[in-house]
């Protein structure tokens, strides 16, 4: 089923032109890798606050509704380039192993970024200005460590099957 | 200069990279974290300096919290980027010499500017000056970052 739709997605114009350009592949990848300057750029950040490395003397409220747009607006651009990057070989990503684990990994850091906006950041307002609970701590450091991993994984996906 | 791509080239570094399947996939994901965080606080600031966001800091306060991590990405950076100097020292000599060149001197002009002209601009609250610098800042770091791309992706 998801087979079959990644060899009619590969068949397509669009597959076609982007994997025989001699440009456009490389400058999505360009593209891709910049866009995450918005998104690991920004949510490292956020992450550190929470964790207790570094940003002491912010709010963590004014730092995580700060970064926020930014995030977003790299997780779209983000989203869009890796679209066409999948689009140019789709049976070859679905059949790679670690551009599965990216999509494991991309899932996990999401529920861990739900999880923690709709329980532990409620309370915020007890702990915005000092050291972050353990709970709190944790959903940082998850969130840390799965980006990390997303963006080795990330470009594992171009060196190994 | 040919006998600075040598020394790295020949390097035990630089063979051993070479000769390792696993060893510059991984010396590269280093650098690609290295990147994400160092334009990441790059960006900020000059986010910052544009009015565009972070209006809750003052700009000399982005800068004070930003600059530890502009120095540590530009030290994973510097550490990771001679290994894969090392490693592809000669192709580099052979093929893609002038990005090369172009890609360490916006790399060292972005450097020099972001301490020399930019953290200070952000310590004096000087927002006319620094909106013009966030621009030179902007196209030093990227286009530093496009042409070191460049150098992997063509």
């Amino acid at each position: 089923m998801l087979l079959s739709l990644c060899e009619w997605l590969g068949s397509t114009d669009l597959s076609t032109t982007i994997r025989e350009s001699l440009w456009v592949y490389p400058m999505l990848h360009w593209w891709h890798i910049l866009s995450n300057t918005f998104m690991f750029g920004t949510i490292v950040f956020l992450d550190l606050r929470l964790i207790g490395i570094g940003f002491a003397k912010r709010r963590v409220t004014d730092i995580a509704e700060q970064l926020l747009p930014w995030t977003w607006f790299g997780w779209a651009m983000m989203f869009a380039s890796g679209a066409l990057i999948f689009t140019s070989d789709p049976v070859k990503y679905y059949g790679n192993f670690f551009f599965r684990v990216k999509l494991v990994l991309m899932l996990l850091a999401g529920v861990n970024a739900l999880l923690f906006h709709s329980t532990i950041y409620r309370g915020v307002a007890a702990w915005n200005e000092g050291k972050a609970p353990a709970r709190a701590r944790i959903a940082g450091a998850i969130s840390l460590a799965s980006w990390v991993a997303i963006v080795m994984v990330g470009r594992a996906v171009g060196y190994f099957q | 200069m040919k006998a600075i791509f040598d020394f790295f080239g020949e390097s035990a570094l630089g063979v051993a990279i070479r000769n390792s399947r696993y060893a510059f996939p991984f010396v590269e994901m280093a650098h690609l974290l290295g990147l994400g965080m160092l334009l990441g606080s790059i960006l900020l600031l000059n986010i910052r300096f544009f009015g565009f966001g972070l209006k809750r800091e003052k700009v000399s306060e982005v800068a004070e919290d930003l600059v530890p991590w502009t120095r540590l990405s530009l030290i994973l950076m510097a550490i990771s980027g001679i290994g894969l100097f090392a490693s592809k020292a000669p192709d580099l000599w052979e093929q893609d010499r002038d990005y090369f060149y172009l890609k360490m001197s916006l790399l060292a002009l972005g450097t020099l500017f972001h301490y020399l002209i930019q953290v200070p601009l952000a310590r004096k609250e000087n927002m006319t000056a620094g909106k013009l610098a966030a621009v030179v800042s902007l196209i030093l770091w990227f286009g530093g970052a496009l042409a070191g791309l460049s150098l992997e992706f063509l």
